[in-house]
């Protein structure tokens, strides 16, 4: 009777670890499929990084600030007697 | 069966016996399989197992991005798509092509003019570097035998006004110019490979090992300020088309720490459309061309003779009747400054009178001088073709050769030697290295000049700014700068020409405190103003303005400066 109750833990705890090695290989082919999925995700982004930082330089380009502020906003540069210099 | 059975005992046995056998026959067999797939057969069929499932994927490794000295990026690399097909196999499709037709990125007619000349081939490039966007609108058709490729592409956001420095790359993205070409080492990233396990319909399911480690490339920080490197860039070419010039240079060196600040030329390119490019806008003639430095020089061989002793700032010297003979050759100066003190001579930039102090010299002196100024070698920046300049050693000097080296001709000089040199006078004698790239503190210089000798030059440089002196234009308003203007002779087919002209600025502000330097080159100006306290020093004093605004250096004449001691005791 004892051998029979231990057998039947055996079988019953073999049965759980074979479900938990197929459980935690599908979790691990889960994960690594996540990190691929990340990791393109990081390189898109990446891309669009780069794009946007060529946007901006485009855009922000000393330039074309100059021209606009000096066309559009009709700014212009103070002289050296126009300045007040601040020390803190 | 049970009567079979009752009725012949042992055919039963016989039977069991039987079947016994057949069970154990199996069950060899199943053993001796194994035995076949597991030990004999194992190494084939792993082998073809991983053919299957196994992919050697690439690992991205980008090339560093070169930024100037506050991160701002001047080169920058994005993935690009290049598409590429293989023709065998795209032929046995041809019915698909239709799916091409009209197609703006690549057409039917396209593809076959590319496919069929090369049908035995296994890879040709059909488009490269297309935006990814773009290659999507081929790859979603899903031609057969189309392919897409990543590769990476240089943008240069700050385009012409960087692109004599930074260079640029390839196509294959290998460094060819500039500081592209001579950090190709630390910016050049190795793409790695890992090899995974991939499922049925493509998903990396599992990573095996990585076989290379993909070692991005290295970001490199330039001692660049791009702000300063524009306005540089904004002055040299509103002047170069104003005077009709051939082309020019600027340079601004930092003289505490030796870094190099700006450093723009004429013609210029924009490195992110080469398209038709002439090799001659390629050069970054601040490093790789050489010019006789002419009356710039005279800076050199004054403080040659104030450090020796020869002389002093009000030494009297007598340059009538502003014409000297040496060796059979007449020395001239602009007119006759009759008797006059070796300052207002040297605001003058009197030939005679440095004619005259070289001949007072030992014969190697000036040369010794000239050597320890950095003339003659390579500053040793990291920069692809930089020249040495000529700095001509002899044992012997005979009267002329000394009298012509002491106002800057019969040697050669880069831009920035004449900054380096100038950034002597201006870090309170002592020569630093030139560093093109950030450096965390200043570097361990070389002492030229005295302390004392140098206060006498800056005092010197700032009365060449004088209303006597020569560059009155290179003045800043706000701010003390002094300098000297350089007008000199072209050789042209290996003579002095009377009129092709480079016009040359070197000088230094502030005074009080010196510390930046600003060179500035003008080749050949067309115009009728080719002088260079005429054609240069507007230029010098445009760039210095804006470089001591940028960099907060207080205007002296400024109408009330709210020191900090004021506004406390105001609070107290």
């Amino acid at each position: 009777m004892m051998i029979w109750r231990l057998e039947t833990l055996l079988v019953l705890l073999l049965v759980l670890s074979a479900l938990a090695v197929s459980w935690s290989v599908h979790e691990s082919r889960r994960l690594t499929n996540e990190v691929q999925r990340l990791q393109s995700e990081y390189n898109r982004l990446q891309t669009e990084w780069g794009q946007l930082l060529l946007e901006h330089s485009t855009w922000g380009a000393y330039a074309r600030v100059e021209r606009m502020a000096r066309e559009k906003l009709s700014m212009a540069q103070p002289d050296a007697s126009q300045r007040v210099v601040v020390t803190p | 069966m049970k009567n079979m059975s009752r009725r012949n005992p042992g055919s039963l046995r016989r039977r069991y016996l039987f079947m016994a056998g057949i069970w154990c026959l199996l069950g060899v067999g199943l053993i001796v399989r194994a035995v076949d797939l597991h030990v004999v057969q194992h190494e084939f069929l792993a082998r073809q197992g991983d053919m299957r499932n196994l992919r050697v994927e690439p690992l991205a490794a980008y090339r560093g991005v070169i930024s100037d000295r506050d991160g701002r990026p001047l080169a920058v690399s994005t993935p690009v798509t290049t598409l590429w097909a293989n023709p065998r196999e795209a032929l046995e499709s041809r019915d698909s092509w239709t799916k091409l037709n009209d197609n703006p990125v690549l057409d039917s007619k396209t593809l076959a003019q590319r496919v069929l000349p090369n049908s035995q081939r296994e890879f040709i490039y059909l488009a490269r570097h297309l935006a990814p966007e773009q290659a999507k609108r081929v790859l979603s058709l899903n031609v057969p035998g189309i392919y897409a490729l990543t590769e990476y592409r240089r943008y240069y956001p700050a385009a012409e006004v960087t692109s004599h420095l930074v260079g640029f790359t390839n196509i294959d993205d290998v460094g060819q110019e500039g500081i592209e070409l001579s950090f190709e080492e630390a910016l050049r990233g190795a793409a790695g490979r890992k090899r995974v396990v991939r499922d049925l319909i493509g998903r990396v399911i599992q990573d095996i090992e990585i076989l290379d480690e993909a070692r991005p490339g290295q970001d490199v920080q330039l001692s660049i300020d791009l702000r300063l490197q524009y306005l540089a860039y904004r002055e040299l070419l509103a002047s170069v088309t104003r005077h009709n010039a051939t082309g020019g240079s600027v340079v601004v060196l930092d003289a505490r720490t030796g870094e190099i600040l700006a450093m723009v030329n004429q013609p210029g390119y924009n490195p992110n459309n080469r398209v038709g490019l002439a090799p001659a806008s390629m050069r970054n003639r601040a490093v790789t061309d050489t010019f006789e430095p002419g009356s710039t020089l005279k800076t050199v061989t004054l403080a040659t003779a104030l450090e020796s002793g020869m002389v002093s700032p009000s030494t009297i010297v007598d340059t009538r009747p502003g014409t000297i003979r040496v060796s059979g050759k007449t020395i001239r100066d602009h007119r006759n400054y009759g008797v006059i003190d070796i300052t207002t001579a040297f605001s003058k930039s009197s030939n005679v009178t440095t004619t005259k102090l070289a001949l007072k010299m030992q014969p190697q002196q000036l040369q010794t001088m000239l050597d320890r100024f950095g003339f003659g070698r390579a500053t040793g920046i990291p920069f692809p073709g930089e020249s040495d300049g000529v700095l001509p050693l002899r044992s012997r000097w005979r009267d002329i050769e000394q009298a012509t080296l002491s106002y800057g001709y019969g040697m050669s000089v880069t831009a920035l030697q004449l900054a380096q040199a100038y950034a002597v006078i201006a870090n309170d004698g002592v020569r630093l290295p030139v560093s093109l790239t950030r450096v965390a503190e200043a570097p361990q210089g070389e002492r030229v000049l005295s302390s004392a000798t140098t206060k006498l030059m800056v005092d010197m440089l700032g009365a060449v700014v004088s209303d006597e002196g020569t560059a009155r234009l290179a003045r800043v308003n706000g701010y003390q700068v002094g300098g000297k203007t350089g007008t000199v002779h072209k050789i042209v087919n290996g003579a002095y020409s009377d009129d092709n002209y480079q016009s040359l600025f070197a000088g230094i502000a502030p005074l009080d405190n010196p510390r930046y330097v600003t060179v500035v080159v003008i080749d050949d100006p067309a115009g009728k103003a080719y002088y260079g306290g005429e054609v240069a020093a507007p230029v010098f004093s445009r760039v210095m303005e804006g470089v001591l605004r940028t960099l907060n250096v207080a205007p002296e004449s400024s109408p009330g400066i709210w020191a900090g001691g004021a506004a406390a005791g105001g609070r107290s």
